[in-house]
């Protein structure tokens, strides 16, 4: 078996397991990440997003015992070289300009770590309320 | 260009706090700023790109990861966004703007009714 295989054998653990999980166990749980990984990939290929929340689903199953910034990390990296990877597929003529990637660049990178340090802190329950609301009228919108 | 930096920063800062955003930047692509909706995806995934590298650089120092469970998900998650690329490729637009739309449907309704502190009470 490689070793990044055996190595799992410690992460993929159910809760409340020892390290003498049996090998059963394992190959299922390995199994059940893979599929998943598959669907979240899938998903983010087909419509550019929506795989980290798949994979935010699944470490929270499967490594139960960590904290769920800690999902969130896990599935960010690895969204990060999948959507590279992605990218490649829509090619390099989707900016209208080098200005309009230089701010969008600008942007997600002065968001993205003001939204990692503040992100520490439990976000507010009206916050996502709020961004449920818009996400679903957007979703209604978009059908319609 | 100053609205769409405001907004470009303000769903970053959701994305990284863990609201969630990804979506949400689609959206306003495609809603808002009339981008065709294979381009507002190509857009938000190069946005979600340079967001996700910034807020993992404070993020990597500060939470417990399992490298080796990233470095095996992701080799199965590249596999499925090629799966993914050849269905959107066969896909005609108004088609993947609908089940864009059921997906942003889906996740809003689960974000919504979901409990306090479950996992699955975050964005996209």
């Amino acid at each position: 078996m490689p070793n990044i295989l055996r190595a799992n054998t410690k992460i993929f653990r159910s809760h409340g397991d020892c390290n003498l999980k049996s090998d059963t166990s394992i190959s299922k749980t390995r199994l059940i990440s893979a599929v998943l990984s598959v669907a979240a990939g899938c998903i983010n290929g087909m419509i550019g997003t929506g795989g980290g929340i798949v994979l935010t689903y699944m470490f929270s199953h499967l490594e139960n015992d960590k904290e769920i910034k800690d999902h969130l990390v896990c599935s960010m990296a690895v969204m990060l070289p999948v959507s590279c990877v992605s990218i490649l597929t829509y090619g390099f003529g989707n900016f209208d300009s080098a200005v309009h990637f230089i701010t969008t660049a600008v942007s997600a990178v002065v968001g993205g770590f003001i939204g990692g340090v503040i992100g520490e802190r439990a976000a507010p329950a009206v916050l996502r309320r709020i961004f449920a609301a818009v996400v679903i009228w957007g979703g209604i919108s978009m059908i319609f | 260009m100053l609205g769409y930096a405001l907004t470009a920063i303000a769903v970053a800062i959701l994305a990284g706090t863990g609201v969630g955003g990804g979506g949400l930047f689609v959206l306003y692509l495609a809603a808002i700023c009339s981008y065709p909706q294979p381009k507002a995806q190509a857009v938000n995934l190069v946005f979600f790109i340079f967001a996700a590298a910034a807020s993992l650089i404070y993020h990597l120092r500060h939470r417990r990861i399992s490298p080796s469970a990233i470095a095996f998900c992701t080799l199965f998650a590249v596999g499925g966004t090629l799966i993914g690329t050849a269905i959107r490729n066969l896909l005609p637009e108004n088609v993947l703007r609908i089940v864009f739309g059921i997906f942003l449907v889906a996740v809003g309704t689960r974000t919504l009714f979901a409990k306090e502190k479950s996992p699955e009470n975050r964005g996209t």
